[in-house]
């Protein structure tokens, strides 16, 4: 009899981020934290969602990561190797596209590629892959000042695949594109993740972060708010209420009545009444019918990503009032102490097995 | 080696450099057009005229020279400058007529100094152009050996202004061979021709490459492309014209201090400059003029490069 041992152990973290801190100073302005000991983890072959309100960080961490700006604390692995001492030789393995997308107005879209392909001595031939991928081949002679938003978020997605990375760095890749663009993208991502790629993929379109991503982090002012997969994070946040919409708004009373016997937490009035604690939703549509009382609807209150993230990062308009940038809920303070002093960021070496 | 070779294609993609050498060619076309028109063959008579009227201001100068040294305790030091009469020639009493020994030497010093200036406007342009369109963000993605891009882009940034300063300086001044040829007097190119004309390109030549360097430096300080003409222009303004009115005033040189000196004396292998009360002249020597460039580009170049090493890109 043969026994299948199945490998339980996660697979290995592309980035793992620690105890990151970032603050800027300004001899004019009080300093701001960017950063406030923020951890993170992406393992291999996962698309994992970065989300945050404004200013919550995302973009700095995305920086430092890229070795574009310098973190004040912290540790960070890519590949297992720390970073950004051995990012010069991991950059080949890793695409990226922070911020909105820049490029040289005069410069053709294909000249733009062209010009980084050649930095690693990349053919042509792959350039025009990546037009073609991103859907510029037949508008790749035109000047780039021309281009629209979403034309150049495309040519800057296309500058990031064009090393063929085995780590997909996007922050707002969708931003400016159009429904049909959206979901394109959304499709070539799914399928780098499924050719092995692993992404990064910072957004503040929610819905598309539930529909492509695995895994994701939420942060606030600095500071992870949680981590792990959409879906748990999302089910942890569904409460058991069901929302009931009675036929005849006159039993409203005697609905609530007969639900508050059976020890169910209800509220609303009318026709419409929430209801809590009960063992299913058919159990409340099996009392009510029990009492002549006939339902003309039923409905879970699931919770979407966009409301679990008002909710954690604390963003929600409250009363007509809306929050204002900084005044995000501030998550615990990290778990590293800001005596690690040490600078280390990783894109782990397993990854390639 | 491939990062310079891309910079190179960036440096000669940009529309902003094309335009630049198109307008340079337009200038060389329309100012050899001018001297072709205006320049003929001298005739005898002309050329007899002109030796006549060379030989007499030799002899004035010469009578000039030597009552100065009859009243002067050191005639070389004091009449040092009369002795320049005696490089008098008839080609300078030809006018109108195109003299290529007698005109190269000004013409070059004129393409080499307006080169020079270009090379900090295109040099500072390259790199503030790359900053401000996020360009560099873009390399820095790519390449993140900050030390290399400096390096890839300063080199880039020379090679091409060198190429042009010699292509085009070349191209112009055998056109202006050949209208002298042609329509005017060559002259003696003897081999001190040759030499003399060598050491004036090759010095002049410096200023361009460091004019380059300092373009780049300013930009990566900067991040912006005007960064360098606006440091140059108050210099200009603040310690070569403000700085020349305070010596007025304090009655105390300031010679010393102010990079023109040293830019003169460079390019004219020497400079001899005098105290306020026009009693002593002090030299500066050719080589200390070009060690104070080079000390100078240097420390604004370290500057850039400690900065680019250290900032956060934008």
């Amino acid at each position: 009899m043969s026994v299948t041992h199945v490998d339980t152990t996660p697979p290995s973290p592309v980035i793992e981020i620690t105890g990151l801190r970032k603050r800027y100073r300004s001899i004019r302005r009080p300093g701001t934290t960017a950063l406030d000991g923020l951890d993170m983890v992406v393992h291999r072959g996962q698309i994992h969602g970065f989300l945050g309100p404004n200013g919550s960080g995302k973009t700095t961490t995305l920086r430092i990561l890229l070795g574009l700006a310098a973190a004040d604390h912290g540790r960070m692995r890519v590949f297992g190797r720390p970073v950004p001492q051995c990012l010069p030789e991991l950059s080949d393995r890793i695409g990226a596209v922070v911020e909105s997308p820049r490029f040289f107005g005069s410069f053709t879209a294909r000249l733009t590629l062209s010009l980084l392909a050649g930095t690693i001595g990349l053919p042509d031939v792959r350039v025009e892959e990546v037009l073609t991928a991103v859907g510029l081949r037949d508008r790749a002679d035109e000047p780039v000042k021309g281009y629209s938003l979403g034309m150049r978020q495309r040519l800057a997605v296309a500058s990031a695949l064009l090393k063929d990375p085995d780590l997909l760095i996007l922050d707002e890749p969708t931003n400016g594109m159009d429904p049909a663009g959206i979901r394109e993208m959304r499709e070539m991502m799914r399928g780098l993740a499924a050719d092995g790629m692993t992404l990064l993929v910072s957004s503040h379109l929610l819905s598309e972060v539930e529909q492509l991503c695995d895994t994701m982090t939420i942060v606030s002012r600095g500071r992870r708010v949680t981590h792990g997969r959409v879906a748990d994070i999302v089910a942890a946040h569904t409460s058991d209420s069901v929302t009931v919409t009675l036929a005849d708004a006159a039993e409203g009373a005697r609905a609530a009545e007969v639900l508050r016997r059976a020890g169910l937490a209800i509220s609303g009035r009318a026709e419409r009444v929430e209801v809590s604690g009960a063992e299913s939703p058919a159990a409340v549509t099996r009392l009510l019918s029990d009492k002549g009382i006939h339902l003309s609807g039923l409905t879970r209150q699931a919770a979407d990503l966009e409301t679990v993230f008002l909710r954690l990062t604390g963003t929600a308009p409250v009363d007509g009032r809306y929050p204002q940038i900084d005044h995000s809920l501030l998550p615990p303070a990290a778990r590293s102490t800001p005596d690690e002093r040490e600078l280390t960021v990783t894109v782990s070496e397993g990854a390639e097995s | 080696m491939k990062l310079f070779v891309v910079e190179l294609r960036r440096f000669a993609s940009r529309r902003s450099n094309q335009v630049l050498v198109l307008v340079a060619i337009g200038f060389m076309l329309l100012s050899l057009s001018g001297l072709t028109m205006s320049s003929h063959s001298p005739t005898a008579e002309e050329v007899s005229t002109a030796e006549t009227q060379a030989r007499e201001s030799r002899e004035e100068l010469a009578g000039e020279y030597d009552e100065c040294a009859v009243q002067s305790s050191d005639p070389a030091r004091d009449c040092g400058h009369l002795t320049s009469g005696y490089e008098i020639d008839a080609s300078q009493f030809l006018p109108g007529v195109v003299v290529f020994s007698e005109d190269a030497a000004d013409q070059l010093s004129f393409l080499f100094v307006v080169f020079a200036f270009c090379g900090l406007l295109t040099a500072g342009s390259f790199i503030g152009a790359e900053w401000t369109s996020g360009g560099m963000t873009n390399l820095l993605l790519w390449q993140p050996r900050r030390g290399k891009v400096f390096a890839a882009k300063t080199g880039a940034a020379v090679s091409m202004v060198s190429v042009v300063t010699w292509g085009y300086t070349l191209v112009h001044l055998g056109a202006l061979w050949a209208i002298s040829a042609t329509r005017g007097l060559v002259g003696d190119l003897t081999p001190t021709w040759w030499a003399a004309t060598f050491d004036l390109a090759g010095r002049l030549f410096l200023v361009v490459v460091l004019a380059t360097v300092l373009g780049v430096a300013f930009a990566m300080i900067g991040r912006r492309t005007v960064t360098g003409i606006a440091v140059v222009i108050a210099y200009l303004i603040l310690v070569e014209y403000g700085g020349q009115l305070m010596s007025l005033v304090i009655g105390a040189s300031i010679d010393d201090l102010i990079l023109s000196t040293y830019l003169v004396a460079w390019i004219n292998d020497g400079l001899d400059t005098m105290r306020p009360d026009y009693t002593v002249v002090e030299t500066t020597p050719g080589w200390l003029g070009g060690l104070v460039l080079i000390v100078v580009t240097a420390v604004v170049t370290a500057v850039a490069a400690v900065r680019f090493q250290r900032q956060d890109a934008n």
